[in-house]
Parts: structure tokens; sequence; C-alpha cells
């Protein structure tokens, strides 16, 4: 099991969610709305007070002649003003109610008056494949009605993302691209689609082919963290700390492309100026950002991340990661579960919910449940099989864990082999073949030294412990002593150790042993073949 | 200010024109104090005071160019200067549409000018109109089921006509509006009226140096947003498209387009205009507007969903109210070089559709 696709940094890729949730989060805002609004000019002051003129000459009319056109009308003002809080249009609104024959947007606005307007949910929720398909349906529809909507070919390809149907979201993707070249919510979700198909030199491309992206910060902030997903160095460094430092910009239009340069700073060893871009970027973060510097200071230790970001709404990712380091296990899984539904197609969360599930193995049918659903839009990801395999084995369903590290073992990713193996193992571990398990384990551990990946290998060791303490209570501390001399080993040397290793160690003195027979294992010794 | 204190027009009850008709009783308004009870729209409320005229038997409406507002000016001459160029540009327009025999326009059929004492301010231009039974606002509410389909669908082929009419003299109206298309005859024939906003090409008018000199709550999005196309014809005739399908949405739905459209906005990205915070021009917001602008058309098709014409006035809507003024009017038409804001194909479109819904309301 591993927690994540951890040769990967954490980078502010753009977030792709619903056109709401966009707009709740800032990304539809004008980029110059921080600034104080201009004052209007002479005519739009003039053309502004002839409005509220007629909004009150109409109020009077309605107070005086009680007649519903007159209601109908002062609603004519009320709507396009927004003015809905004034008693006399109130009054209107209920007499246009009482109207059977007012038209149906008239009666819906007078209805929304009297009985007051439902705000819209914008919080995520999880559809169901059906509900899915029927949104994806109702979506079509209106691109039907109007073919120059790109902002609709570009949430429809989001949903069929979510059903895992890569290949139609891609070509929704392409027709957005094609209307709206250069908007701001076309290219981010361009680019994260990219980045998630793993073709983030295509997704620099986009973003580059846009003259836009050099002006708009929230741009900027998903071409620089493309370029470190693609391994490219970033470039236009110095306009992007200009647009940061411009004041052009409100501090949630910033936020990400802050919190970017401030990654790139700090992991640079700037720490003076990293923290500086940090705080810049908590200043109104976007979900996104939250996460970044969450990130950055539990993998740099140079900052407590509470000190810079406080509460948010939807800062899901963070959150898990931050209950999972004060182990708080429910809520780190109930927050992947919310995290998941963010980005419903990615694979972040369904990955590390279903470590978290397994750690204590206490909420195996969440994780699986959680995992499933991502595996929905994700049915080839070898990361996410290998974990289904897993958290399978963990809840005694072999035969479907090894179907799953099958699949997973399918999709050649070489840097999974020594996982796919330790995992196969676990499988027959709980399928009662010790000596097979531990076999396939060894083979893991030594795959890993020959390659140097000493935490991989520690890692695999420690599971096997796990497997092991099952066994005896003597492996238990066996196995726990043999981790305790590796860590030290490798901490001498600088080798920083994974946070699940030692979680799952500490775990050791809570095995309570099963009796499995006599058995005859002999433990592999780990701390003595590292050099 | 009393009715003593203010302009001739406002006291001319009684009266008799030197071409015959009586002034009969005021519209909308109370004669003992002036203050405005109703709006009596279709003719242009402003500098002006209605009556109602009768002559042989035949009544008609009276708008009288109020001079008040002209009496109390810091600069007395201006004010009249600009109310006179108004009433003088206003009657020249009419004029031509009379002339040009344009049956779908509401045409001045008398004017003049009367004086009730020996002062400037007690003389009174006027322009005397057909007396309409009213506007589509309140005929409409008289109406429903089929019958309303055909009515309305009836009232916009009218529309088309009229507008239609005037862009080929080169005139644009400006303030296409539920109240300013009037009714005639028992609804049988409908007029576009009101064109005290618009512009004549080739020739000055009053409002030529305003974007858009109608009413703001029916303006098309790209001069909500402060856009101006420096093609002052082609944003005038843009300006007349939209409010041309503003019209469709008002009769099924009961709000013009513009309307509609603000509402579906939230705050950030609504026009500063209308208490919004978007000052990111014309041309970013446009995605955003079309994403609303299909809800809109969503709406209208499930408002439309029992009707024969659905199909085809869901696209005309769709084509007359594009937010993207460069994609508004027929895609055929667009597609020519020139007259690519012809309303001619929407006038056969709109006639064929409401003997359509004539024939199906049987």
């Amino acid at each position: 099991m591993i927690e994540g696709k951890t040769s990967e940094q954490r980078h502010v890729v753009p977030r792709w969610r619903t056109l709401k949730q966009a707009q709740f989060s800032g990304e539809f805002d004008s980029v110059r709305s921080s600034v104080a609004l201009e004052p209007l000019t002479h005519d739009a002051d003039r053309m502004r007070r002839s409005l509220l003129k007629d909004f009150y000459v109409e109020r009077t009319s309605w107070l005086k002649t009680n007649d519903v056109l007159h209601a109908e009308e002062l609603l004519t003002s009320a709507i396009a003003l927004g003015e809905r809080d004034e008693p006399a249009v109130l009054s209107a609104a209920i007499a246009v109610l009482s109207n059977t024959l007012a038209a149906p947007a008239m009666a819906a606005f007078a209805e929304a008056i009297v009985h007051g307007r439902v705000e819209e949910r914008i919080l995520p929720t999880l559809l169901s494949v059906n509900e899915l398909r029927s949104e994806i349906a109702f979506r079509k529809h209106l691109l039907l009605l109007n073919p120059r909507d790109g902002l609709i070919a570009a949430e429809t390809a989001l949903l069929h993302l979510n059903l895992g149907q890569h290949h139609k979201a891609e070509g929704l993707l392409k027709r957005a691209l094609r209307v709206l070249p250069d908007h701001r919510y076309v290219l981010r979700a361009a680019a994260r689609f990219w980045c998630h198909e793993g073709k983030p030199d295509r997704a620099l491309s986009i973003l580059r082919g846009s003259a836009r992206t050099k002006l708009d910060p929230w741009l900027k902030a998903a071409e620089m963290a493309t370029e470190a997903v693609a391994g490219t160095p970033p470039s236009g460094w110095k306009s992007a700390k200009e647009l940061v430092r411009s004041g052009r910009f409100s501090s949630r239009s910033i936020s990400e492309l802050a919190s970017q340069i401030g990654t790139f700073e700090l992991i640079g060893g700037s720490r003076k100026q990293g923290l500086e871009m940090l705080r810049v970027g908590a200043m109104s973060p976007t979900e996104n950002a939250i996460a970044q510097i969450e990130f950055v200071g539990r993998e740099t230790a140079v900052f407590e991340p509470d000190e810079l970001i406080g509460s948010s709404q939807d800062a899901f990712e963070a959150s898990a990661h931050k209950a999972y380091w004060n182990n708080q296990w429910d809520t780190a899984l109930e927050a992947c579960e919310s995290w998941h539904l963010i980005e419903p197609f990615s694979t972040r969360p369904g990955i590390f919910g279903a470590f978290v599930a397994s750690v204590r193995s206490t909420s195996l049918d969440r994780g699986l449940a959680l995992a499933m659903a991502v595996h929905k839009s994700n049915p080839h990801d070898p990361v996410l099989l290998n974990n289904l395999a897993v958290i399978h084995a963990y809840m005694g369903n072999t035969s479907r864990a090894q179907d799953f590290i099958n699949r997973s073992k399918t999709m050649f990713e070489p840097q999974l082999t020594v996982t796919q193996k330790a995992t196969e193992g676990l499988i027959k571990f709980r399928s009662g073949s010790f000596n097979e398990g531990l076999l396939l384990y060894e083979a893991a551990i030594s795959s890993a030294l020959e390659k140097k990946q000493y935490t991989t290998a520690l890692r695999a060791y420690c599971f096997l412990g796990r497997e092991m303490a099952r066994l005896s209570a003597e492996w238990a501390e066996s196995f726990g002593k043999e981790i305790d001399r590796t860590i030290g080993k490798l901490r001498r040397r600088n080798v920083p150790i994974p946070r699940d290793v030692e979680i799952i160690r500490a775990l050791y003195s809570e095995s309570i042993p099963q009796d499995f027979g006599p058995l005859s294992l002999s433990a592999p010794s780990l701390s003595e073949a590292i050099n | 200010m009393g009715i003593e204190e203010r302009a001739g027009a406002w006291r001319l009850l009684g009266q008799t024109l030197e071409s015959g008709w009586v002034i009969l009783e005021p519209v909308g308004w109370d004669p003992r104090s002036g203050d405005s009870i109703d709006h009596y729209n279709g003719t242009g409320g402003n500098f002006s005071v209605p009556y109602v005229v009768e002559k042989n038997g035949r009544r008609a409406f009276l708008k009288a160019i109020d001079l008040t507002r002209a009496m109390t000016a810091v600069d007395v001459l201006a004010e009249l200067q600009m109310i006179s160029a108004a009433h003088t540009f206003e009657a020249s327009v009419l004029k031509i549409c009379a002339d040009s025999s344009m049956d779908r326009v509401v045409v001045a059929i008398d004017s003049g000018q009367i004086s009730v004492g020996p002062n400037l301010q007690d003389k009174a231009p006027y322009l005397i109109f057909e007396l309409a039974d009213g506007d589509v606002r309140r005929r409409i509410q008289k109406k429903s089921g089929k019958v309303r389909l055909a009515w309305w669908l009836r009232a916009m082929h009218h529309a088309t006509v009229g507008l239609s009419q005037l862009h080929k003299r080169g005139i644009t109206h400006q303030d296409l509006k539920p109240s300013n298309l009037l009714s005639f005859g028992g609804d049988e024939v409908f007029k576009v009226s009101d064109l005290g906003r618009c512009t004549w090409e080739g020739h000055p008018s009053p409002h030529e140096l305003l974007p858009f000199a109608g009413d703001q709550k029916y303006a098309p999005p790209e001069i909500l947003y402060g856009y101006i196309n420096p093609q002052a014809q082609d944003r005038r005739l843009r300006c007349d498209l939209w409010m041309l399908g503003s019209m469709i949405f008002f009769f099924v739905r009961g709000f013009g387009t513009t309307q509609l459209l603000l509402n579906e906005l939230q705050v950030p990205q609504k026009p500063v205009l209308f208490g919004g915070a978007w000052n990111g021009g014309y041309r970013p917001i446009v995605p955003l507007l079309q994403t609303c602008f299909s809800k809109l058309l969503l709406d209208l098709e499930f408002d439309l969903r029992d009707s024969p014409v659905s199909r085809e006035l869901v696209k005309a809507a769709s084509e007359l109210c594009n937010p993207d003024h460069e994609l508004r009017g027929h895609p055929l038409m667009r597609a020519g070089s020139r007259n690519s804001h012809s309303l001619e194909r929407y006038v056969s479109l709109f006639d064929r559709l409401s003997k359509v819904a004539a024939q199906n309301r049987s």
C-alpha cells in the first residue's frame, strides 16, 4: 500500500471544478476586481440615476394604482437592479402571484421574493453514474441550443472524465478550446486534463499558446505548476513575481501563483523569499493554494502550516493531510471523501484515502468505496489498482485482491514493481501461504535495495513486519527492533523516513497474534543489507 | 409645483386646436395636481404631457411638449434648444415614416402648436397620433392558452415589419420594448411606437452621441459592459436586433432578455451600472454570458414545450439575442457581406409561425 504518488512533488496544478464551484472560488472574477471599483463615468452615473428614478416612479405607480401591470413593471426594474428588499417590491410580488396568467419567469421571480430565494448548493456532491449521465445529457442539450457556449462544453468534458470517458472528455475540451482559446476556465481545465493524462507537455503547449497566460495570474500559476510537473525549469520567473507584486489583482487571484512561487523559493533554499510569497498566497487562498501551503510546510518543516492558513470551508486536501499527520484517522478519511468530491476524476484522494482507511483497518469499507469511486474514472491507474488489491486483501477478499494486482501489473510502471511484488506478498500472507508471501516480500525488498531505494525497501519491510506480527508477538518484537535500527541508520544519513513507516511500526505492539499453527519462517535482516 | 405654475402643455384641457381637435382628457396624470398616476407609454414620456383628443367622433392621442423644465433650468436657452431639437427631430422622422407609408409604425396624424397665454412657456408644440387600444403588456394579460401564442406571434410579426420598415430608411429605433408596441383595431394590428430615442443615419439626432439612447433595462450586454462599437449604425442595428429578440422572451417568460440575463449573474460578474462589480470590460465576460444565455434558451424552450413552433422560436431568439453582438442576427444574412442586419427572414418567419399558431388555435 502506498499513500500517494510520492515521486511527485505537489504543485498548484489547477483544480477542474464545475462552473458554479469555479465561480464561487473566484475563478470567474474580473482580474481587476480587487482594485477599488472605478467611479462611474459621468454617463454611467447619469444612467444609474435614471434607472433608480424609473424604479421609484414605478414604485409610486404601483402603490397608487394597485394595478398588476404596474406590479409587473416594478418587478421588471427590481430584477434588473437586484432590488428585492423594498416593501413595495414584496407587495408587487404578492399581487403578481395572485394573477393566474402571470408569465413563468415573472411568477418565479415573484415567488422568490415572497418565499425567499433558494440558495444554490455550492459544495460538491457525489453523483451516481446515472446522475452523471443525466447531467451530461442536459448539458449536451444546452450545447445544441447554444453551440457557442464554450464553458458548457468544458464542463461537459469534466463530467465525461468523472465517468472515466477520457476520449469524449478530450473531444469536448478541444471543442471548448476552439470556441474559447483564451478563456481562463477552459485553459486551466485543459492544463488539468492533460496533466491528469500524463501529458504535461501538451498542457504546457496549450497554456503557452495563449497570450493571456503571461498576463493572468491564474494562468501563470497553472503554467508554472505544469512546468514543474513536466520537469522543465520555470519560465517567466521575473514577470510572475511582478504579477504577484503589481497590486493590480485581488489576493484571491494571486493566491495560487504566490503559493507556487513560494514553493519553488523554499525548495530552492530561499527561505525568506519563499515565506514572503506563501504569506501573500495565504491572504485569501483558494482551496488549491491552501493545500499547497500545507504541503510545503509539511515537506520542508520550515514553518507550521497553521501559522499561515486559517480554516476554510472546502480545504479538504489540506485537512486530510493535517489529520493524517496528527493520527486522526477518521477525520483524515472523511476529508479524503470530501476532497474526492472536489475533483472526482483525481486519483490522489482515492489513493490516499484507501491508504488512510487501511492503516488501522477499521474503516476498510469506506476506503474501498472511495477507491472504487475514483477507480470508476481511472480504471487503468496502476497505483489505484494496487491499493485496491491491498484493501481487498486486508478485508479477506484475496481472490479480488489478486485480480486487482494482476491488472495493476499489466500497466507497465517500472517504479511500481517493488510495491506490486510486496502487495502480492501481502495477498499470499492473507491467503495463508506465509512462505510464498515471505519470499515475495523478500524479493520486493531485494529489488528495492538493488536500486538503492532504501525507503521503499524499508516500507516493504515494515509491511512485512505487520504481517509477521500477526503470527507471533516475537516476530512483532524482532521486526520492530530491526526497523528501529534501520530508521536510525537512515536518519544518520539524512534520509527522510516515510510517515507511514513510523505509523505502521507503532501499530506492531497493538497486533494480536492469531493461531496459525507451527510455522518455520526466518525473518530477513534489513539494516545490515543497507550499505 | 401646481398646474398653474407649469408650462402651457399642462393647461390644454378643453382647448380646441386650429385643426379642429378638441382636447378631452389627460392620460395617466391627475389634472388637479399634475401628479403622474400611470404611464402612458408608446409615444414617449420625456418632456411631454399626454391627452386624449377628439375630432368628428374620432379619438386620438396628443403629446404636448412640456417646457416646464426649461423654465426652471439654470441654462434656459440650452434646455429650450435641447427640447426643441428633440421635438423637431422626432417630427421630421415621423414625417418620413408617414411619407414612406410605414404601416407598422405609429406615425403622427397631425402636428402644430397651441398657446394658452401670452408668454413663451404658455406655448405647447404638439403631435397627434392614432389612439391605440393599449400596449402589449396590458393586452397580453387578457390572453391565455393557444390564443395567447397566436396573438403574440402576430404582434412579433408586426413589430418585425415595423422595425424593418424603419431600418430600410436608415432609422434605428433604439427603444423597442413591450410598452412601445401598441395594439390597434381590437388587436388586429400592432405598431412600433415612440421614435423619441431613434437615430437616423446621415442626419444629426439629439441622441446620436450616446452609445445607447433607449431604456437601459432592455439594453444589450455590450452596452451594459461599456463596449462602444465605433461603427455607430452597426452598433444601433445590433441593439435593435437584441430588443426585437427580447420581445420573444417577454411574451413567453414575462421579462426581457436583459433582465433575465442580469438575474442569472452573480454580483462579481454583473455590470457596475446594475450594482455589480465587473470591471473587466465586455469581451472577457461574453463566455459567461453565453452560459447564462444557454440557460435562458432552455427555460424558453421549456415554456414553449407544448407549442408546434417551439424549435423555430428558440432558434430565432438565440440568433437575435446572442450576447456576442458579432453573432447577432440571422446566420445566412451575417454570412453575406451586405445587409447583415436584415430582418427580412424574421418577417417571413414570424408571419409563418403566427399563421401556424392561429391554425393550431382552432
